[in-house]
């Protein structure tokens, strides 16, 4: 159980860390824009910041659905 | 004449855009609109990092997830992070409408040094020199109106930045799409001198639906000369 629990709360600190580099990504070209940065920005800053908001929505939606909730 | 007028007030037709040399717009930005939006952008983001980072760290030191830390998380990955997603890509948007972010590939340079030759009579340069564009003259040409347009060019302009980089360009720059004729006729349709071209009356339709294009056909002369179509650099063409 506690196992569990704390692959999920792993699973949340990936996604946690995918969305610091998601962030750092995206805040370049405000920083310094080139064609290059915004791109980077738009498209894997956007992707890394999409990718851990699905992990992070996956977790969220089993606890829900472990709880009854959903 | 131009060329004359320019030099005797001691400036080059590139400084007459207004625009800061070099690329970086961020927040060094002239604009304070844009400057504090930077720093909001920024200060999100940092937030953002803040908050996932001491989680993070809490959560290592306690397995148990708590209320504060429920929420902490649904307000960075739900709200805060987007938000700065798309302040950041608003503000990269806005900024890369100037000629100078256009004329940083330098597949554009030869377009754009035409556009700037106070002896070159093309379409561009005419509306550059001139100052019939005020300002981002690329974009005004490039972009359609309303909404959609300014999300349209852009995500045309990341399909560029793309060929440049990644997965090459033609050799022959040539425009994607047949050229939107309205984008002329927003300026130009509500001129008297416009109206008074016995053709444009003829051709009205043909013109409003772009199946007829305002160049070539013995009308207006090349937007861009063909000479500066041809690309030197090949190291990344198709």
């Amino acid at each position: 159980m506690n196992s569990k629990r704390n692959y999920y709360t792993m699973i949340l600190i990936i996604a946690g860390i995918l969305n610091i580099l998601g962030m750092i990504l995206i805040i370049i070209p405000v920083v310094e824009l080139t064609p290059l940065t915004l791109i980077i920005s738009a498209v894997f800053g956007g992707g890394l910041v999409i990718l851990s908001i699905a992990v992070y929505a996956a977790v969220v939606t089993r606890d829900l659905i472990k709880r009854g909730i959903l | 004449m131009f060329k004359e007028i320019i030099e005797t007030f001691g400036v080059t037709a590139s400084d007459t855009t207004g625009l800061v040399k070099g690329l970086n717009g961020g927040i060094v930005s002239e604009d304070p609109g844009m400057r504090l939006i930077s720093y909001v952008a920024l200060g999100l983001c940092l937030l953002t990092i803040v908050l996932i980072v001491y989680k993070i760290i809490f959560l290592r030191r306690d397995a148990s997830i708590g209320v504060t830390t429920r929420w902490i998380f649904l307000i960075t990955f739900i709200i805060l992070s987007p938000l700065t997603y798309f302040i950041s890509f608003g503000i990269g948007i806005e900024k890369s409408k100037p000629v100078e972010f256009c004329n940083s590939c330098h597949i554009m340079n030869s377009h754009v040094d035409d556009m700037k030759d106070p002896d070159s009579e093309s379409i561009a340069s005419l509306h550059y020199k001139y100052r019939w564009i005020s300002d981002d003259q690329c974009y005004a040409c490039h972009s359609d109106y309303g909404l959609y347009g300014a999300v349209g060019a852009k995500f045309d302009g990341i399909r560029h930045i793309m060929d440049y980089y990644v997965l090459g360009y033609p050799k022959k720059l040539k425009i994607r799409d047949t050229y939107n004729n309205e984008r002329c006729l927003f300026c130009h349709a509500p001129v008297e001198s416009y109206q008074d071209i016995e053709e444009h009356q003829e051709y009205a339709a043909e013109i409003k639906s772009s199946e007829q294009s305002c160049f070539g056909a013995d009308c207006h002369v090349s937007p861009h000369p063909d000479e500066t179509k041809e690309i030197e650099d090949t190291r990344r063409t198709k």
